[in-house]
């Protein structure tokens, strides 16, 4: 099992190939995260467990549109940063702003799914709309960003996982927003598993705790 | 001034508090006329003369209350003085700037007031010394550390725990000089003033609303209710209008819910 | 006549001269808040709220990294007499020797033109509250998930009728003939705030010094316990 480590803690000593969220002083590779210790392979790393949600170039992403311009809706993505989504982007096409309206495809608080396609200047993140980039859902959560992120790039089986157990449809930014589409029951259900995520720090045991926790959802349900 | 701080709420998020209450339900799985879990914890600063740090769901409130000796005001000479203070701290949510008591700040200081010196809850005839000349003077200091939603109704819970559970050293002139005594002295308290408030998301009424909820209602009501029954204090909120029928409805709910808060806060006094 | 504060090497509370004060850290107990922390130290209890890092357009932010801004406040009731809610100048200098103890620890390039909010609040005061403050807003740092290459922790060390003492209480910062708060970065051998008010030889400030390092380590193996107790949650208990 991986080892819980806090900042400036020692998590190997040696020499490794590659190392992240380490910082490196002679033989010792100290974290500076709270987070989860992995080591093996020539390689060290930390899984963070809390923080905001760092952009990375390919990360799919929901974002909550918070204005919009002619050329360009900008949305809240649960970051330090905004993210922008330019109007020919979502027409395909270049497009003519004094004949388009922006207005008429989206509008402050829509959810937009989408691709983080560039970072420009360190800081404003332009997004690729996704082929279904509007998103509707009858729920939306927001969990740990650290966390999603986590879920997201290890191709984690728990969303899926949740989909098949609680028969809802999900969609999983890896921002850390959540949006669902079922009825109240199977939100509810939903709500169940990440809180589950929300709550525990023990990455390699959630998927076997939420199976738990809906399968018990499961029973009580039938009785 | 600018408005208050609204929280952007999603599409998504206002069709799913709809639903949910269409269904009689909060999204929280409560029901439109419950509270979130109160927890209310007298004495928790013993520096102060009185204190309560009080949780509403999200929403956590500390207040204490100080005793000083002033000069009465000239035209009340033979009454105590009250002064609440009240204080959105920066640590309550991202959009509280560092600062001078914004207007939210002064509207929830003001309210508080209200709720304690209408409902006579206090008998500022007792708080003289020596009339036109010293007088108590009470503070009321209410710090806002986490914001939910319904800060007025935590905070006056706070306010009213701290003040019922206030004891100080009294001070007798002594030959022209203020001595103080040696043993500590609750306040002349005669009455308990108690707020709830209401408010309307879409057409529902609701008691206790987040923040969310508070971003998106039409207006919001708060009742202080005292002992006997009577409306000694009343304030609406938020910038959208509520219809006669709604106000005469809350006002017949609040009275019934400020019953059973009335317990609540009475049962924790007794217990201090 | 001087007040006696050590009798038979017993402090006014009982303590030795290198015992601490009981010292308490809860991590994330406000929910808005990125990061946060709750410390109880002797008697003082504050609460330190992180937000950010957040997309700043102010005027003068920095475009190589994260701007660091820290209020230390008290609350009007923290004290014995009743504290005027406006900053006062002594909150103001605490604010800025906090953020200037804080920032030597934070890996801060990750986070260029946003700024990060520190926001403490005194709900009780008892000596050494600046102290009790960075070593709770370094926990809620890492809350947050903010970089850094160490915790850092704060303790006073000062001379009590004559005696070097660790973690002054009220009386003893008061009364006694020197105070001097020190903040640590302890795996890189570093010292990230310094202050003294009063008297000492050089000899007792080199020793105070070394007395305040051994307390640090106390302080910081108590920071990294309240860290894993939020963040072991969900791991098999054997």
């Amino acid at each position: 099992m991986s080892k819980l480590v806090v900042p400036g803690e020692v998590v190997a000593k040696g020499n490794f190939r590659s190392w992240a969220n380490v910082l490196k002083k002679g033989e010792e590779y100290l974290s500076i995260f709270v987070g989860r210790a992995e080591i093996g392979g020539g390689r060290v790393r930390v899984i963070r467990l809390s923080g905001p949600y760092i952009p990375k170039v390919g990360d799919f992403v929901i974002g909550v549109v918070t204005d919009v311009q002619p050329l360009a809706a900008t949305l809240d993505i649960n970051s330090y940063v905004n993210g922008y989504i330019m109007a020919n982007a979502f027409f395909k096409r270049r497009i003519d702003p004094s004949k388009f309206d922006l207005s008429k495809k989206v509008n402050v608080g829509d959810l937009v799914a989408a691709k983080v396609q560039r970072i420009e200047r360190g800081k404003d993140v332009v997004l690729q709309p996704d082929q279904k980039w509007k998103v509707d859902g009858d729920a939306i959560f927001y969990i740990s960003p650290a966390k999603a992120h986590y879920l997201y790039t290890s191709r984690s089986r728990i969303p899926s996982k949740i989909k098949e157990l609680t028969g809802a449809e999900l969609r999983l930014g890896a921002n850390g927003i959540v949006v669902v589409k079922g009825d109240l029951k199977k939100i509810e259900m939903v709500k169940r598993a990440l809180d589950v995520i929300e709550s525990k720090y023990n990455l390699n045991g959630l998927y076997n705790e939420i199976i738990k926790v809906l399968n018990k959802d499961g029973k009580s349900a039938d009785n | 001034m600018m408005p208050s701080k609204k929280l952007l709420v999603s599409a998504v998020r206002k069709e799913q508090i709809l639903k949910s209450l269409a269904q009689g339900k909060r999204v929280d799985n409560r029901g439109l006329l419950d509270y979130r879990p109160l927890s209310i914890t007298p004495n928790v600063i013993e520096k102060a003369e009185g204190s309560a740090m009080v949780k509403l769901g999200d929403t956590h409130v500390i207040a204490g209350v100080k005793i000083g000796v002033g000069t009465p005001f000239p035209d009340t000479p033979n009454e105590g003085i009250l002064i609440v203070n009240a204080e959105i701290l920066p640590t309550a949510s991202e959009y509280q700037e560092p600062g001078p008591p914004d207007e939210d700040s002064i509207e929830l200081a003001r309210v508080v007031d209200r709720g304690i010196r209408e409902s006579k809850m206090i008998d500022f005839s007792k708080l003289v010394i020596e009339p036109g000349k010293h007088v108590y003077t009470v503070y009321v200091d209410i710090s806002v550390i986490g914001m939910d939603g319904n800060l007025f109704d935590a905070s006056s819970y706070a306010a009213v725990v701290a003040l019922l559970t206030t004891k100080y050293y009294p001070v007798v002139n002594q030959n022209g000089t203020l001595v103080k005594g040696s043993e500590k002295v609750l306040l002349p308290v005669q009455d308990l003033g108690v707020s709830t408030t209401f408010a309307k998301v879409d057409s529902y009424i609701i008691v206790d609303p987040t923040w969310e909820e508070e971003s998106m209602m039409e207006a919001r009501l708060t009742i202080v209710y005292d002992k006997s029954g009577n409306i000694c204090a009343v304030q609406k909120g938020g910038n959208g209008a509520l219809l006669v029928d709604d106000v005469l409805n809350i006002i017949d709910l609040a009275k019934s819910k400020s019953e059973e808060m009335r317990k609540v806060l009475e049962g924790v006094i007794s217990n201090a | 006549m001087e007040n006696q504060l050590i009798i038979n090497g017993k402090r006014t509370d009982g303590r030795g001269p290198t015992d601490l004060r009981p010292l308490k850290i809860d991590v994330g107990i406000i929910k808005n808040a990125a990061g946060s922390s709750y410390i109880e130290h002797g008697k003082n209890k504050i609460i330190v709220a992180i937000y950010g890092p957040k997309d700043s357009h102010r005027y003068g932010m920095n475009i190589e990294k994260a701007t660091l801004r820290c209020r230390y406040h008290m609350s009007p009731f923290s004290t014995e007499e009743r504290k005027n809610p406006q900053p006062s100048r002594r909150e103001i200098e605490i604010s800025k020797v906090i953020r200037d103890a804080l920032e030597p620890s934070l890996i801060l390039e990750n986070f260029p033109k946003t700024m990060i909010d520190i926001f403490v609040e005194v709900l009780q005061s008892d000596g050494g509250s600046r102290s009790a403050s960075i070593t709770a807003a370094s926990v809620a740092l890492a809350d947050a998930g903010i970089p850094m290459k160490d915790l850092v922790e704060a303790v006073a060390v000062g001379k009590v009728n004559g005696t070097l003492v660790v973690d002054l209480n009220d009386i003893e910062d008061k009364e006694g003939e020197s105070d001097m708060p020190v903040a640590f970065m302890l795996n890189e051998n570093k010292i990230t705030l310094l202050q003294m008010d009063g008297k000492m030889t050089v000899e007792e400030f080199k020793a105070g010094l070394t007395m305040a390092m051994e307390a640090a380590k106390k302080i910081k193996e108590i920071q990294k316990e309240a860290l894993a107790k939020k963040y072991s949650q969900g791991e098999n208990k054997k």
